[in-house]
């Protein structure tokens, strides 16, 4: 059965070969390489992990990595609720959602040019706080250190915002009506109904947006970057793909960019381990005598 | 007790002040690059008072970026057709083969998109630049349209599990039809919609990337795409705020319009993400 229409599957397997897993694997051992793309390459065995690991440099962009996954509830949290506020009793709601959807189309690259022209220290956010009296609040937002990842966090939010309000709509609607309506009688407020039946129903979206806004702060945020910030102030707001892109077209540190990109891969096989992880722990949380799992039918909890 | 249905002004209010956010830098953008120089220099935070294109007129002219609106374009076409081309047989033969030894091939090939582009474009770059296709916008096509392959994989295969069922399949292999013919008269036709959702997201996704453009179209100034045409357009000394908002306006207008026109296939395909 498998053999027949095979042509079907080759052109994909082809494609991803070539594009995706061959080059990947190249990269993995050239990492053991003084990699020279022009010249002879010698072998250095772990040398540019070594070399890595010791650069304070890297610490610096594995921390801002994990700073940015501070920003994980603020994207989760904030699209799960509005989506929630949205879903009735306001008036022209799908408008709404089109506008909060807008930044998912756009570029990062231009929507970053936009940011960097608006929070420019002589940008027009500066200059409309202190149109507004408002000076104590003028910063330099992309060129202080302690500010400039705070200000992506809230990029990647307002970026994000759209697609996850769209995906928890989804998601909401597949909670039973009656359900809703059953808790309304009995008196629950928005939070009540909210927190006690709405966030237990969709707990696999919110492990699954999650998990997707993990892995997008490993995968997606070069166009941010390169253009808001250039990974500055010094390093203060690289990212591991910006890094690697530095390293390899800017510096020529061929070898250990390729040991990075072998270490960002791996931290990518971390994400869905710890999700795994997570979801063990919320199976632990949703116990058979739990009265919110029991008023649901089994296709609202799955 | 209030009914579900009655329209809550405290509820609508709290919508609006959160679009706040979405609409404002838009604003401002437009505000900034369509005001004239003395206009901004007098007060760079307040409303616009005197208005004109010569900004906008400027940026287009400087950053080449009508040649730069149809690399993008093309360039987006062939991603497109690759990433069709590959995925979408890709994901009916998936439909018809759900054994085990399928199941791990369709994992792995969904499997790809956790690979960071960085980690596969670095070696990629280095073999195309011995064979002399760095500067090419329709190199750069065909990788944009493999890199959505993984997920077009997963959406299009999601979608063939719910309009294509057994019966069917089982009907047409009754009547003596081969895999490819069922691809052709069955898969095809009932993709229609997914096809339109995968396209508009490819499409998009194309247009607005920076990171391919940036290491294999860097070197020739001719096939650069928009955002980069746009963004070294901005890395120049003599172009103030102004210029970089007009640049970044000018290279918003195509996108708007493409949200504009395929906005219902792009909803479809993004909120299709929440079933990852």
């Amino acid at each position: 059965m498998m053999r027949s229409g095979l042509w079907l599957i080759i052109p994909a397997i082809f494609a991803e070969m070539v594009v995706l897993f061959a080059p990947m694997a190249y990269v993995g051992l050239r990492s053991f390489y003084d990699w020279q793309p022009v010249g002879t390459s010698v072998w250095v065995g772990l040398d540019n992990y070594r070399i890595l690991l010791q650069d304070p440099e890297f610490w610096q962009i594995v921390r801002n990595q994990a700073f940015y996954l501070l920003g994980l509830p603020l994207w989760v949290i904030c699209p799960m609720v509005v989506a929630y506020l949205l879903k009735d009793r306001v008036w022209r709601a799908g408008l709404f959602r089109a506008i909060y959807f807008l930044p998912a189309v756009m570029s990062p690259a231009i929507v970053g040019l936009v940011f960097r022209t608006l929070l420019a220290t002589d940008g027009t956010v500066n200059a409309a706080l202190h149109n507004a009296g408002l000076e104590a609040l003028i910063q330099p937002w992309l060129t202080d250190q302690d500010l400039v990842k705070p200000v992506v966090i809230v990029m990647v939010l307002w970026a994000g915002f759209g697609t996850g309000v769209l995906i928890f709509t989804s998601a909401f609607q597949s909670i039973p009506r009656d359900v809703l309506e059953a808790a309304r009688l009995d008196g629950a407020g928005f939070w009540q109904e909210f927190l006690l039946i709405a966030v237990p129903a969709v707990r696999h979206t919110i492990i699954l947006w999650t998990m997707f806004q993990v892995v997008a702060i490993f995968l997606f945020m070069f166009g941010w970057i390169y253009v808001l910030t250039g990974g500055g102030p010094g390093l203060a707001s690289a990212t591991m793909d910006f890094s690697i892109y530095q390293q390899f077209i800017r510096f020529g540190f061929f070898g250990t960019a390729a040991a990075q990109s072998v270490l960002l891969v791996l931290m990518i096989v971390a994400v869905p381990l710890l999700g795994w992880l997570l979801s063990l722990v919320l199976r632990l949380w949703r116990t058979p005598t739990s009265g919110v799992t029991r008023l649901l039918p089994e296709e609202a909890t799955r | 007790m209030k009914s579900a249905t009655s329209i809550s002004p405290l509820r609508t209010a709290l919508a609006a002040f959160i679009a706040l956010p979405f609409l404002f830098p838009f604003i401002f953008l437009i505000g900034t690059a369509m005001r004239t120089g003395a206009d901004y220099a007098a007060n760079p935070g307040g409303m616009p008072r005197q208005f004109t294109f010569e900004h906008l007129a400027h940026a287009w002219t400087e950053a080449n970026l009508d040649r730069a609106l149809f690399v993008s374009l093309a360039m987006s076409f062939i991603a497109c057709l690759v990433c069709l081309g590959a995925a979408l047989p890709a994901a009916f033969w998936f439909r018809m083969n759900r054994g085990r030894g399928a199941g791990i091939l369709r994992n792995t090939l969904i499997g790809g998109y956790a690979i960071p582009m960085i980690v596969w474009l670095i070696p990629l770059f280095v073999i195309l630049s011995r064979m002399g296709l760095t500067g090419n916008y329709v190199v750069a096509g065909v990788l944009n349209g493999v890199a959505s392959v993984p997920f077009a994989i997963y959406f299009l295969y999601t979608y063939f599990l719910l309009v294509v069922s057994d019966d069917m399949l089982d009907a047409s292999a009754l009547d003596g039809a081969g895999a490819n013919q069922r691809f052709l008269r069955i898969g095809v036709p009932m993709a229609g919609p997914a096809i339109a959702s995968i396209m508009a997201l490819v499409f998009v996704w194309t247009s607005g990337e920076i990171l391919i453009a940036a290491t294999l179209l860097q070197s020739n100034p001719e096939s650069f795409s928009l955002p980069l045409a746009a963004t070294t357009l901005t890395t120049r000394q003599s172009v103030n705020l102004q210029g970089q908002a007009a640049a970044a306006l000018v290279s918003l207008a195509p996108v708007i319009l493409i949200f504009a026109l395929a906005q219902r296939h792009l909803v479809a395909g993004f909120g299709g993400m929440s079933e990852k």
